[in-house]
């Protein structure tokens, strides 16, 4: 198998590329890994605790209530020592997140409030943090029940109304997590790890294919395979299959990576269907790639063209960035690669908790998707190889 | 002296590359390095050029001391590099203009020069190709007017032809020629011997590093102990006959092979005289007869014992 | 002389069309992307609603009709599933509904995982609850003040004003746009690989052509090295100004000073590529491999795909940030977006001055011998 032999060779001498692309893909795990810390158990329900910081200008039972009531759901910490450049101070925190959010609660406050006026308090937040919303409910909260005692009964004190409201707000509503099935995938680790491989298994994909059918595709060398005694569907399966190969040890490397750095959720059912997911998605990125790679003509479009199909993909499919957050439109343009149904099919997989038929439908429909969508490429790249060779 | 090279040595590792090696070259000279590849040729010019360290020995260009500092030196130095040397993403007429502004500063000389330089090579129809269109022996001859648009007194070309079409060769060893009647000294390697017996008036032959023989062409071949090698195209020759021109004297070989009798000479007079009159003494009657002098292979061969040719 | 060379090297760059793509058509195409994608992330502003379960419990009507009342019509808070809680659980455990409210006092909040809809109804059951009971303490103490306490708990009041930290309008995508171009800045490299292979003479023939006229390497590789600052600073111009434009990302109103953060980001950017092509003898591939990676891992330690990253680091290692070329980049830059005063400003400004000029004089120190021991 000559022709076979030569594409595994070819690889072989491109690896160092690609090998700098898994070793992104190590690395970027690596990094989100330890920064997401898998949760330690889920009995019990736990808001993220935003770090906050509240600036009294007085000093009441109603502005004490405020922070008792905070410090439930937030880590309050002290501004104190820092009066003489507070402006700097606060936005250096809310720079580095060190705080999310900042209240002022101005002179004053406790008497409007409980003779009924508006007034309202000073949130500094950094911007768009979802921690912060969090905050801004409680606060309201707390202070529309303070209204409605103060509807009731003009002449209540402020100690009387911050002990009633605490203990209203000492009865909230109680969260259960429960753990449906404990075979199904826990966090959300593994669900970002498959997804982040689409960046690091396409970008390879393309590479090496292209690789291999820069050097096949040369004309010079098309000429002398042509003019040889082995059929041209002998020589296409051979490069399909070393192509295959290629796709398959890809496969193994990546998936490798995401078992070993989400150990914990290495053999739960949930990761068989990931792994499956990945591999469908693998055959739509060879046919993907088989068809780039008789489009490309060098090597410098070669790693271009890889670049900008990988991220351009990724992006608009819901890599990086959750597919919910994305807007409607960018999802129906990305419906239009396989990576759009890849990452749909994973963020479905990652809330699977039973395996039965029903609840596996949908996902076996993406599947079918994706192999549709290597189907097509094939089908292309054949047509346009067809179309090369006329032409040359 | 144009070139002075004094007690060269170069290593590379343990590898000896140049070995005390010492010559001059004249004004208005052709002077011919040939050696088979990976003899020290392109390391000896490039220690020429300053651009290598070496480990002993001197170099003096133009009666003074070669540094890379020499820009004085260097100025009247054209080089033609045995790798094509041209940036890719100029033209033609940029990459000559590119280089010889490196060396001439005014814009409407160099304007002439280039032109000139363009004419010279014969690329006249060709100024705005990029390189990548240029076919091989094109490439050369671009790479040969970027090493001597600006007139320079000594010309080094290291092996200009490697790879070129026989038309394109042709051209060049015959600007080199026309270039060297201009009053330009030239330096060129090569391990191509028929070009450099055809061009050089001097020739130096290297071998790992170390000089085999120096001299005109005719002065290396007089080195040598061979003969003219006379061929005769005859038939059916009886064992006797054969053995009648082996015993002539000063020959010291006679191949009879498909009608074609071979006799190498040794070095001496009247050797083909001597076959003639054999021949008829013999009664043999034959249709061509030829003549060769030893070639700068032989001369090679018989110093080192292996051949110069790959 | 200086300008002869400086010409020609703004024109081969000019022409180099890898060079080109990566430094201005990729990070402009990214730059889309980014646009594309984050235009939303910021602001989720399409409310959904949620798929919610509730045991169908007796005891609690109010609760239930408040429930059915909450997810009727088009703006509807809930899409309700009643049943038993033997029913109610199996749809959680499908995923058909994020949560499972079993009504009590207080009610109960059944989940499977923890996100952005639970939260909502962890806070939806714990203002109902609250409510509830404040009522029924209230009605009992106050029966007379019934009426106006119902009126006032149908009104919500807000008590909350939101303050910008600066005076500036705060757009968190700004982060993922400044990384970018920290990394556009970066890819500056190449042009500094692409000049050191032109003047060293035992990385390619060229330059080796080079070294035997009679100009001095240093000046050829000056003039390269201008030529190269020309072209990419150009580069990053427009990109700045696509950005603006076309993006309508908000550099604020100093653009002057975005424009000095560039200049120093591509001198920058640059020197990195001169030193890395100056150590690394051979393989313009690897080299190239490893200017991309410290690229785009420095850019990605900048926050470019996940801004959390960069706060992270600030926070635990702020020493790797702050060797971080791509974080000194782009924390210039938000630092002049975010701050009033310039004092990060220039502190980044220094360190990546610091950091060009170690590069430069490495470079230097690495290139200035005109004579190699082997070509």
């Amino acid at each position: 198998m000559p022709v076979f032999k030569l594409c595994l060779k070819i690889i072989n001498k491109n690896k160092m590329v690609m090998m700098v692309y898994i070793l992104a893909f190590v690395m970027v795990s690596f990094i989100v890994r330890s920064f997401n810390k898998p949760s330690e158990g889920l009995t019990t329900y736990s808001d993220t605790k935003v770090s906050i910081a509240i600036i009294s200008e007085e000093d009441t039972p109603l502005t004490k209530g405020i922070e008792t009531a905070l410090s439930r759901i937030a880590e309050v910490k002290s501004l104190e020592g820092y009066e003489d450049n507070l402006k700097e101070t606060i936005q250096d925190a809310l720079y580095f997140r060190a705080l999310h959010m900042v209240i002022t609660i101005p002179e004053g406050f406790t008497d409007a409030i409980l003779a009924g006026e508006p007034m309202t308090i000073k949130a500094q937040s950094v911007p768009g943090s979802v921690e912060s919303m969090q905050v801004n409910l409680l606060i309201n909260q707390y202070l529309n029940l303070a209204r409605l005692y103060v509807t009731a009964d003009e002449a209540i004190g402020a100690d009387a109304l911050a002990s009633a409201i605490a203990s209203v707000m000492d009865q909230p509503a109680e969260v259960t997590i429960i753990n449906p099935n404990p075979d199904a995938v826990q966090g959300d680790l593994m669900p970002f790890f498959f997804n982040y491989l689409a960046y690091s298994y396409m970008f390879v994909m393309i590479l090496g294919v292209s690789s291999i059918m820069l050097v096949f595709n040369r004309k010079v060398i098309k000429w002398r395979n042509a003019c040889g005694p082995m059929p041209s569907l002998n020589m296409s399966a051979q490069l399909l299959l070393a192509i295959a190969v290629f796709a398959v040890v890809v496969w193994l490397i990546l998936v490798t990576l995401c078992l070993v750095f989400d150990s914990q959720n290495a053999f739960k059912t949930n990761t068989l269907y990931f792994m499956l997911n990945a591999a469908i998605f693998g055959i739509s990125v060879l046919g993907l790639s088989f068809l780039l790679a008789n489009l490309i003509k060098g090597k410098d479009a070669s790693s271009a063209v890889a670049n900008i199909i990988t991220l351009s993909t990724c992006f608009l499919s819901g890599v990086f960035v959750p597919q919910a957050f994305l807007g409607e439109g960018v999802l129906k343009v990305a419906s239009y690669f396989p990576t759009y149904w890849y990452v749909k099919a994973n963020t479905q997989i990652a809330v699977l908790t039973r395996f039965s038929f029903a609840s596996l439908k949908e996902i076996l429909g993406i599947f079918l998707i994706e192999l549709g969508f290597a189907a097509a490429f094939i089908i292309v790249s054949l047509a346009v190889g067809k179309r090369n060779q006329l032409r040359t | 002296m144009v070139v002075k090279v004094n007690q060269l040595v170069k290593r590379y590792g343990d590898l000896l590359a140049l070995d005390h090696l010492s010559f001059e070259v004249a004004e208005g000279e052709i002077f011919g390095l040939l050696g088979p590849n990976g003899s020290g040729k392109t390391t000896a010019i490039n220690c020429i050029l300053s651009l290598l360290k070496y480990d002993k020995g001197d170099v003096s260009v133009f009666g003074k001391p070669m540094t890379p500092e020499s820009n004085d030196l260097k100025r009247d130095i054209g080089i033609v590099m045995q790798e094509v040397a041209v940036f890719d993403e100029l033209t033609v007429y940029e990459n000559i203009d590119y280089f010889c502004g490196l060396y001439v500063p005014d814009k409407k000389a160099r304007k002439l020069l280039v032109e000139e330089a363009i004419q010279f090579v014969g690329l006249e129809d060709f100024k705005k190709f990029y390189p990548k269109k240029l076919s091989g022996g094109l490439l050369r001859r671009l790479n040969i007017a970027c090493g001597i648009a600006h007139k320079p007194k000594l010309i080094i070309l290291d092996e200009p032809t490697v790879a070129v079409d026989p038309q394109s060769r042709n051209k060049i060893l015959e600007g080199i020629v026309a270039l060297n009647k201009q009053g330009a000294t030239i330096i060129y390697t090569s391990h191509y011997m028929e070009e450099v017996e055809q061009i050089c008036s001097r020739i130096m032959i290297l071998d790992k590093g170390n000089i085999v023989a120096t001299g005109t062409k005719d002065a290396l071949k007089g080195m040598i102990s061979l003969g003219e090698k006379i061929t005769v195209e005859t038939f059916d020759l009886t064992t006797a006959q054969v053995d009648a021109m082996r015993s002539l004297p000063n020959i010291l070989e006679v191949i009879d092979q498909a009608g074609v009798l071979t006799i190498r000479s040794a070095k001496g007079k009247n050797n083909l005289e001597n076959v003639l009159e054999a021949l008829k003494r013999e009664h043999i009657s034959f249709g061509k007869i030829h003549s060769e002098l030893p070639t700068l292979n032989d001369v090679f061969l018989e110093i080192t014992g292996k051949e110069l040719r790959d | 002389m200086f300008a002869h060379i400086f010409f020609y090297r703004i024109k081969s760059l000019l022409r180099q069309r890898s060079l080109v793509f990566w430094t201005l058509i990729f990070p402009i195409a990214l730059a889309t992307f980014f646009k594309i994608s984050l235009g939303n992330v910021m602001q989720i502003d399409q409310f959904e609603p949620i798929d919610v379960a509730v045991v169908n419990n007796i005891a609690y009507p109010e609760f239930v009709e408040t429930m059915k009342g909450l997810s009727e019509g088009e703006d509807r808070m809930f899409t309700l599933i009643l049943g038993d809680e033997q029913m109610a659980l199996n749809a959680l455990k499908e995923g058909e509904v994020s949560g499972v409210i079993v009504p009590g006092e207080p009610p109960e909040l059944i989940v499977v995982k923890t996100g952005i809809k639970q939260s909502i109804l962890k806070n939806f059951l714990d203002q109902y609850a609250f409510n509830q009971s404040t009522i029924s303490t209230l009605a009992a103490q106050y029966p007379e003040s019934i009426p106006e306490l119902m009126a006032a708990m149908s009104t919500s009041q807000n008590y909350i004003m939101e303050t910008s930290v600066t005076d500036k309008p705060t757009d968190p995508s700004l982060v993922y746009f400044y990384a970018l171009i920290a990394m556009a800045c970066l890819y500056g490299s190449m042009y500094g690989i692409e000049e050191v292979n032109r003047v060293q003479a035992n990385l390619t023939t060229l330059a080796a052509r080079l070294n035997v006229s009679p100009v001095h390497k240093l000046k050829v590789f000056a003039a390269g090295l201008l030529a190269a600052i020309v072209i990419h600073y150009m580069g990053l111009l427009i990109l700045l100004g696509y950005m603006q434009f076309g993006l309508g990302v908000n550099f604020g109103d100093q653009f002057g000073y975005v424009a000095l953060i560039v200049l120093i980001g591509s001198i920058l950017g640059i020197s990195m590529g001169a030193v890395i092509s100056a150590l690394i003898k051979k393989g313009e591939g690897i080299k190239i491999a490893v200017v991309l990676l410290i690229s785009m891992l420095g850019s990605f330690m900048a926050g470019m795909m996940i801004a959390d990253i960069k706060y992270y680091i600030a926070q635990k290692m702020p020493i790797l940030g702050f060797i971080n070329p791509a974080n000194l980049l782009s924390d210039a830059l938000y630092a002049l977006y975010y701050y009033d005063t310039h004092t990060r400003l220039y502190q980044n400004l220094a360190g990546m001055s610091a950091f060009a000029l170690i590069f430069c004089t490495l470079t230097y120190l690495l290139i200035r011998g005109r004579k190699y021991a082997s070509l």
